[in-house]
């Protein structure tokens, strides 16, 4: 037999491991960057990388994780032009959608979250990706770190400077031009 | 509102806003992950490489009857024609032997590739096909065989060679050696494989797929054609009673059925009379 016949059986396990501890959470971190259709075919990218270089990944499934993330973003670049490839991935947000859903919540927060949305699109894809990362893609600071191929202190920084442009940018959207009412018939249920 | 509070509204907000909130899958998401998984056991890994034999994997002793008719195998065809992607743009179809150093520099390189421990191989067949590095080492109790960039030789931290430019082979059960008669050939192991490319990795956009096959000639023959079932004529490489050949090829699938034809040879005999073909 061969000799790689043993470890193939435990290759498979590990991966199919890997596999199921993280695809859901992979596919989510795609659809948040790519157009929703295409986020399986990616995620099917990432995991044969994975598959090939499983030497590499991380024994811990949460370190697995993070280094899925960075796998599937380092995928999202390439799949861009070549002068773009280094650039921060962009993160796009759900439509703002107002139904039953919002009456039961503190229109303070449907309001913000409205504010949020607006200002998102101003955010740079550097900041938009370090905030998604920590809030969303629900990485420790170390783990954010290890996709963006940077230190945990410099991604600290780089996520504290994004919060304060964010906020930035909600306090001069919202600075007296919100027309009064206007957000009462919005959050209406329909 | 306060930095805390502005804090914590926002996480919600971007909560309420994530266009992918943590869910199970659905059937149909389910369904679908499960044929990704299938599909990527079914490519080969690099500690597990001989995946995908077109062929029943090894056919111990089994006399080929070739078709082929004698053909030249000068002419020189662009592997983008043959397949394999760019990564094979060098390929040409007629082996150049390597020096001696770089012979066992080769065997080296890929025995550290496999990480395999010297059991007494030797080198068999060692060819340079372009940018691309073929060695065969065997010995009574173990048999391996590497294609690797030219630029890996040489570098022999396994790690190096995990990512891209590198396929190898090893066994401890190799087939045990045919004798064919001696103006005949036995092929013992065929098989498709693929080589992952540097910068691009999408599924199936920068596999460098290749064919390869390896036999036995008898004592009299000293050249092996291998007519492909993409067409072009590829010379082999003949040396120690042992033959070896890879060409360009694509991914094996129902929508290229060609590649996954069957291949004759035509073998050259020592006494300078016409190639004939048969095994």
């Amino acid at each position: 037999m061969d000799s790689t016949t043993s470890s193939r059986q435990e290759r498979e396990q590990r991966f199919r491991e890997i596999y199921d501890a993280a695809y859901v959470d992979l596919l989510g971190f795609v659809r948040r960057r790519v157009h929703p259709t295409h986020a399986e075919d990616v995620v099917g990218d990432v995991m044969l990388v994975a598959w090939r270089r499983l030497d590499e990944v991380p024994a811990d499934l949460s370190a697995a994780r993070a280094w899925l993330f960075g796998v599937a973003r380092k995928t999202l670049q390439n799949a861009r032009r070549r002068d773009n490839r280094h650039d921060a991935v962009a993160v796009r947000l759900a439509e703002v959608r107002h139904g039953p859903a919002d009456a039961g919540q503190h229109p303070d927060l449907v309001a913000h979250r409205v504010d949020i949305a607006a200002a998102w699109p101003l955010l740079s894809a550097l900041h938009q990706e370090a905030i998604a990362l920590s809030v969303l893609d629900g990485l420790t600071a170390p783990e954010a770190a290890a996709v963006l191929g940077i230190s945990p202190t410099a991604f600290r920084l780089r996520l504290s400077r994004a919060r304060r442009t964010l906020r930035r940018h909600v306090d001069s959207t919202t600075a007296g031009d919100r027309l009064p009412g206007h957000l009462a018939s919005d959050r209406s249920p329909r | 509102m306060n930095k805390r509070t502005f804090d914590t509204m926002t996480t919600a907000a971007l909560r309420d806003l994530d266009p992918a909130p943590t869910t199970v899958l659905t059937d149909e998401e389910l369904e679908r992950a499960d044929a990704t998984f299938a599909r990527i056991l079914a490519t080969p890994s690099h500690a597990q490489v001989r995946a995908e034999p077109r062929r029943p994997r090894r056919r111990r002793s089994r006399l080929l009857v070739p078709l082929g008719l004698a053909g030249a195998a000068g002419a020189t065809v662009p592997a983008l024609l043959l397949g394999g992607g760019s990564a094979f743009a060098s390929w040409t179809p007629k082996p150049e032997p390597l020096a001696a150093a770089a012979v066992s520099e080769a065997a080296a390189t890929c025995r550290a590739s496999l990480e395999v421990p010297d059991q007494g191989e030797r080198v068999v067949i060692a060819e340079r096909r372009g940018g691309w590095t073929y060695v065969l080492v065997a010995g009574p109790k173990s048999e391996g065989f590497c294609l690797m960039r030219d630029d890996l030789v040489g570098h022999q931290d396994p790690a190096d060679h995990r990512e891209e430019g590198f396929f190898g082979g090893y066994t401890t059960d190799p087939v045990e050696a045919p004798t064919p008669a001696r103006d005949r050939i036995v092929e013992t192991e065929s098989m498709a494989g693929s080589v992952p490319t540097p910068g691009l990795w999408l599924l199936g956009d920068d596999e460098g797929w290749f064919s390869s096959v390896q036999g036995y000639v008898g004592s009299d023959v000293t050249g092996v054609t291998v007519h492909t079932p993409v067409g072009t004529d590829v010379e082999a490489s003949v040396a120690n009673g042992r033959f070896a050949a890879w060409w360009p090829s694509d991914q094996p699938s129902s929508e290229n059925l060609e590649v996954m034809g069957a291949w004759t040879y035509t073998v050259t005999l020592a006494d300078g009379g016409a190639p004939r073909t048969g095994g």
